[in-house]
């Protein structure tokens, strides 16, 4: 970048609308110039129920995040989640078409197209392509360019969305003159400000527990092999308080949040927990272990989930995950929940860790995500300017997520 | 189905098929308080504007009243100064003013464009002196070479040139002045064209060193030749041909452009004083090459000094 610029990254999720803008200076120092949050409303499990309500809590956190910063904002990059996002894997396959085997750049261009040539039903939209590694022959490589060969193979990790739930985005921050610049699905944008290099290469896995829904990313050899959402999140587990404890959802979530443990020990049977705490009318007191039994459950059931998604591809293999499970996301701050995880996926696991240099009150497991946009927003842009073919969404991830391994090809776009 | 471009996201912010937004009390404020803005902008712009110009009428106005309140008088004298030999009458055939014509009220600029028309005439300042005296300094062109023009029926006549090159047509100067002035030729030049003539500062210098230093050899020069001077000194062999009559022989005296012309002056001297000792006539003298001069005589012998 040849000269400083603001960003802004918008995270719509089921509990909160957040909103942060950033100055990225000469240096590629990133500096927060004005943030906001707000409760969410209209959203469930990710999607949007109500517009008008919706669009009020995000044009009211874009308002107060403008008004912080004294600046006013063009455009912004969207962290999107929901179950109705899709991911598929994609082949494609080329013959080299040289009489002496070399892999030129239009053997590549034939792969990459033929990978590519799926359709999409009108109700579905692209929202990433991502390229996994090249084979030549059955060999992967990691730049075929050159190489000899006969055949040549690459797969790609597509992410699709329901087109009605992105135009409804769309007419969200359409309504408040604001142009959608990227749009980057949520584990993806955790993961860029959690995960090294190194960790992306050895394999890892990325899970950030919403409100509403727990998005996952998997890493292996460097690339994004498997992405995913789940309609299940902390909302649930506040919600299987309050009908398992009979009490109102605030009061689920502030015993969530007090008392809650993602696992049951034998001691909780004897401790008690106080509903209020302050012995006022309709206040009362329940065995801890009602509370934790309840929390073990639902938090299984999350992981639960994506190790039967992930043994269902045959994914899930520590060794290929060495660099273990990273949690995050507003849920991932239960107690002991790291424990379940690892019970559960057996793989080592840990929990989010925001690199310094962000303001205490951002430097927590919820902001993760609207940070890692922000971070991906400086990325992506430049791999824009550099390849202006590159579709800017798949340059901008591969860029980041490889650390900038991505070959470049004379006459490759994708 | 679509085509496969159509299939990303952003098809969908495209124009034509970018969503209606969904407005709220917010966003309405938002684009009140842009469109606030921006009128404030353009109407505060506007006023700058506004008021840079009348800021600058005013200070027009102000100049032109500021003139006006000058003790300005109908113009009683023309102070008329010259560097050459322009006249008082030749300025007269010029300029007229009308009877009665206030000091402040003569356009000078008028006057000044008029005068710098004429060929002759290099610089002109014009001042008044107030109340009544409208002072005209003229500074006019020296000749240094004079050429005849022939028109296509024949018709000749005398232009004079000057140091930088520029061809005037003179005026008012005493035959004495015009008569020993050698004449030009060649006087076209490479693009077709003829004014100004490049390089003749170094034509000048010669003709001034040779009129001050060798008066009566000056006197014997007759014509300048060009043909070999491009003007460009930066040119190797650059040459300057001089044709002098001497006792009713035709000398053609060749001077290196690059050279000192001092050195080939004095070199010139010699080899008359030479050729005077030898009782033989000069037909040509090349003094254009480096610490000699080639001589050739009518007797048939070439000679190197």
């Amino acid at each position: 970048m040849s000269q400083s610029k603001v960003v802004a990254a918008v995270e719509i999720g089921t509990s909160k609308v957040a909103v942060l803008l950033g100055r990225f200076s000469e240096d590629n120092k990133l500096s927060i110039i004005g943030h906001s949050v707000c409760l969410a409303r209209g959203i469930k499990k990710g999607v949007i129920e109500n517009l008008p309500l919706a669009s009020d809590c995000v044009h009211a956190a874009l308002q107060a995040a403008e008004s912080k910063a004294s600046t006013r904002i063009d455009e912004v990059y969207l962290a999107l989640t929901g179950q109705h996002l899709e991911g598929t894997q994609n082949f494609g396959n080329a013959t080299i078409r040289d009489a002496k085997g070399i892999v030129k750049g239009v053997d590549v261009d034939q792969a990459i197209s033929d990978a590519k040539r799926r359709e999409l039903p009108e109700t579905r939209s692209y929202i990433h392509y991502i390229r996994n590694h090249f084979e030549l022959d059955g060999i992967p490589v990691y730049n075929p360019i050159e190489r000899q060969g006969s055949r040549l193979e690459v797969s790609y990790w597509t992410v699709h969305a329901d087109t009605e739930m992105i135009k409804n985005y769309l007419r969200i921050f359409g309504g408040y003159d604001i142009k959608v610049r990227d749009i980057v699905i949520s584990s993806v944008a955790a993961a860029s400000i959690l995960l090294e290099q190194g960790e992306k290469d050895l394999g890892a896995l990325v899970i950030d527990i919403g409100g509403g829904t727990t998005d996952w990313a998997l890493f292996h050899n460097g690339y994004i092999i498997r992405t995913g959402v789940i309609a299940v999140g902390g909302d649930h587990i506040t919600n299987d308080l309050s009908v398992g404890l009979r009490t109102g959802r605030t009061r689920a979530e502030k015993i969530k949040v007090e008392h809650g443990r993602a696992y049951y020990k034998s001691e909780d049977k004897n401790e008690k927990v106080w509903l209020i705490g302050d012995f006022t009318i309709g206040d009362k007191e329940f065995p801890k272990a009602a509370v934790t039994r309840i929390i073990e459950a639902r938090v299984k059931e999350i992981f639960e989930i994506i190790k039967s998604e992930l043994k269902r591809e045959d994914l899930l293999k520590s060794s290929e995950i060495a660099s273990g499970v990273v949690l995050t996301g507003g849920a991932s701050k239960l107690d002991g929940i790291a424990k379940v995880a690892e019970d559960v996926l057996g793989l080592e696991v840990r929990s989010a860790d925001i690199e310094a240099g962000f303001d205490a009150d951002l430097r927590k497991p919820e902001y993760t995500t609207v940070i890692g946009l922000l971070r991906y927003a400086l990325t992506g842009d430049e791999e824009e300017s550099e390849n202006k073919e590159t579709t800017n969404l798949m340059g901008g991830i591969l860029e980041w997520f490889i650390g900038g391994k991505e070959p470049k090809y004379s006459t490759s776009k994708y | 189905m679509h085509s496969k471009r159509d299939q990303s996201w952003k098809a969908l912010q495209s124009d034509t098929e970018a969503p209606d937004g969904i407005t709220t009390y917010t966003s309405r404020r938002r684009r009140w308080l842009r469109r606030l803005r921006l009128s404030a902008s353009l109407i505060a712009g506007l006023g700058l504007l506004i008021c840079i110009v009348i800021w600058m009428l005013s200070l027009f106005l102000g100049n032109k009243q500021a003139l006006d309140a000058l003790p300005s008088e109908p113009l009683a004298v023309v102070n008329f100064k010259t560097n050459g030999v322009l006249s008082e009458d030749w300025l007269g055939s010029l300029l007229t003013f009308p009877p009665g014509a206030r000091l402040m009220e003569v356009d000078i600029h008028k006057i000044k464009d008029s005068l710098e028309s004429v060929g002759q005439v290099e610089k002109v300042i014009i001042e008044r002196e107030l109340p009544d005296i409208l002072s005209i300094q003229i500074f006019e062109r020296t000749p240094i070479l004079r050429l005849i023009l022939e028109d296509s029926v024949g018709t000749q006549r005398i232009l004079l040139v000057d140091a930088k090159g520029e061809i005037y047509k003179g005026i008012d100067y005493a035959d004495e002045t015009i008569a020993p002035l050698p004449y030009l030729s060649p006087f076209y030049r490479g693009d077709g064209s003829y004014r100004p003539l490049m390089g003749m500062e170094r034509v000048a210098e010669l003709l001034d060193l040779c009129r001050s230093d060798y008066p009566e050899e000056y006197a014997t020069w007759k014509v300048v030749v060009l043909k070999h001077y491009s003007g460009d000194l930066k040119l190797p062999g650059e040459v300057v041909e001089i044709k002098v009559t001497e006792n009713e022989a035709n000398i053609r005296l060749i001077f290196g452009a690059n050279s000192d012309f001092s050195q080939q002056l004095d070199r010139l001297r010699h080899v008359k004083e030479v050729a005077r000792g030898l009782g033989d006539t000069l037909l040509q003298v090349d003094l254009s090459m480096p610490n000699s001069a080639v001589a050739r005589f009518k007797s048939g012998r070439d000679k190197l000094y």
